[in-house]
């Protein structure tokens, strides 16, 4: 239905607001529209509702509350207050929680985890191997003491697979002792194999896998990873931590095992040295130039560090065999180095 | 909101009245029953503008005491340029804009600053059930603007001209305010009508 050009004056009509003239347009005009009889009648009936809606009943003592000012136990400008004071509170503690957050992941890969253990002669330090990798423990060199170069380990191996039992002790027995090596500095590669140790059992093919070499300050620590453990060994399984020192790096970067197989486990090793705690930018391209993972990127301490690819690209699969070039930056250095994966 | 403005040396207007100049007087004198006596004579209305406005007990008991906070805090240098009433009503229209825009920021310390003993009588109920009506609805739906000049001319039967004074606008701008408003609250209430129409 058409509007009426009279209903925009129906309002201010009603409430008498209209000039006389108009006024008298509107009355003659109501008497020949039904329409606008039917919308004066509703703003008539909207006019009486609100009239008559009702007020609150307030008590004597909500009066006189409201006139001593205390209606309320706190005043607008206290509850202003508060919500501030809230405010910044709840800003503090996220800001807390993401600094203590943050330095947890901070470089997690090069510093020393775990609870050292103090190597004392003839006492074995026990090391708890995990499966799964990386995971890294450490045992506290005694300084410039006279110890074994290589020092037989008691592991703990635990493992996820049924033939291994979890939490079960094996003694290592040495295999080699070379008295009078000062392993204060320099290097130490702990190989990491496996091979059984019970009699009348046939041997499953062992699995060895390379261990990793880690820095060892005097008196610091050293450091170990753990290997991933795969396969079924019948039998006892036994663990042989051993450490050796080897030469000092002498080239701020160098590259071991840049051959390997992901399917094997094998790790590529870039070992950086660095005079200073410097950013260090660690990258993986593939042969047409793309960048397949990101190893490092972050804030290294001074001294020698560790990265390792593990041949996956960044979004966790193995990468295709081929050539990679394996770029390393640091604030005025960079090298390119190539590695093969191989499968 | 009361704007600053300069007070002439001599104001050829004073809308006062005889009552409204002697209570002022007696108030400027710290005649603690001019406050009382100012008290009696508008908490009703300013606790039912209030009310209206924000559709709540507790809010309009907020504002209201906020209303008389101001009154006494600037009835000493009101010029009267504008009837006491007048006054009073643009203070409570601007306190409730300001409740309402504050709503939002605030209801977590509403809820735990609410009266600890405070036990709703019956009445009180039957009023907070009036207040979830259908026309109490549709009244909040409305813009402020809208709603502020609704109120006052329905409920409180003000003219354009003292709404405008109160709102410091234009009486065509007041117009057009509760024209939009009468045509919005009869949609929303009349909805039944508005396809036949």
């Amino acid at each position: 239905m058409m509007s009426c050009k009279f209903e925009k004056l129906l309002v201010d009509f009603f409430h008498g607001e209209l000039p006389a003239a108009e006024r008298k347009q509107v009355q003659v005009h109501l008497k020949q529209c039904h329409r606008c009889r039917l919308l004066l009648s509703r703003v008539t009936e909207l006019n009486e509702d609100t009239k008559s809606m009702p007020v609150p009943h307030l008590t004597q003592d909500e009066w006189s509350a409201i006139r001593n000012g205390e209606h309320r136990i706190l005043s607008l400008f206290w509850r202003v207050a508060l919500s501030g004071f809230s405010a910044a509170v709840l800003v503090f503690t996220v800001i807390v929680i993401t600094k203590q957050l943050s330095s947890k992941n901070s470089d997690k890969n090069v510093q020393t985890t775990g609870a050292p253990l103090a190597m004392v002669e003839n006492e074995r330090p026990r090391i708890s191997v995990e499966q799964g990798f990386p995971q890294e423990k450490s045992f506290q060199t005694a300084g410039k003491a006279e110890v074994p170069a290589i020092l037989p380990l008691d592991l703990e191996h635990r493992a996820e697979q049924s033939v291994l039992t979890p939490h079960t002790e094996h003694a290592v027995p040495s295999e080699t002792a070379v008295a009078g090596v000062d392993i204060a500095a320099g290097e130490v590669h702990i190989p990491v194999h496996q091979s059984l140790h019970r009699a009348g059992v046939v041997p499953a093919a062992p699995e060895t896998k390379a261990g990793v070499s880690q820095p060892a300050a005097a008196g610091g620590d050293v450091k170990t990873s753990a290997v991933e453990v795969a396969g079924r060994f019948p039998g006892e399984p036994v663990l042989t931590l051993t450490y050796t020192p080897v030469p000092e790096q002498k080239d701020k970067v160098v590259i071991k095992h840049n051959r390997i197989n992901p399917f094997l486990g094998e790790m590529m090793t870039v070992s950086m040295k660095s005079e200073n705690r410097e950013r260090v930018s660690i990258r993986i391209y593939d042969s047409l130039g793309q960048l397949v993972r990101v190893v490092a990127d972050k804030q290294a301490p001074a001294g020698i560090n560790e990265f390792y690819w593990d041949g996956k690209d960044d979004r966790g699969a193995v990468a295709a065999s081929g050539i990679y070039l394996i770029v390393i930056e640091t604030p005025g250095y960079r090298l390119e180095k190539k590695g093969v994966v191989v499968k | 909101m009361d704007k600053k403005r300069k007070e002439p040396l001599c104001s050829p207007v004073n809308k006062l009245d005889k009552k409204e100049r002697e209570l002022i007087a007696r108030f400027k004198e710290n005649d603690a029953n001019a406050f009382d006596c100012l008290f009696e004579e508008y908490k009703d209305m300013i606790l039912r503008v209030a009310h209206s406005l924000v559709g709540e007990r507790e809010m309009a008991k907020d504002i209201s005491q906020e209303v008389f906070i101001r009154i006494h805090r600037h009835l000493g240098k009101f010029a009267g340029r504008s009837t006491l009433r007048t006054w009073i009503y643009r203070i409570t229209v601007n306190t409730a804009k300001r409740h309402v825009r504050k709503r939002s920021f605030l209801p977590f310390f509403d809820a735990i600053l609410k009266r600890p003993d405070h036990r709703p009588d019956p009445l009180e109920i039957a009023q907070q059930k009036e207040e979830a009506s259908l026309l109490s609805k549709a009244i909040s739906r409305l813009p402020f603007n809208q709603k502020q000049a609704f109120i006052l001319k329905n409920r409180e039967g003000l003219r354009y001209s003292d709404i405008a004074e109160i709102l410091d606008t234009k009486i065509g701008t007041v117009k057009t305010w509760v024209n939009r408003a009468t045509n919005n609250l009869r949609k929303i209430l009349y909805e039944e009508e508005n396809d036949v129409l």
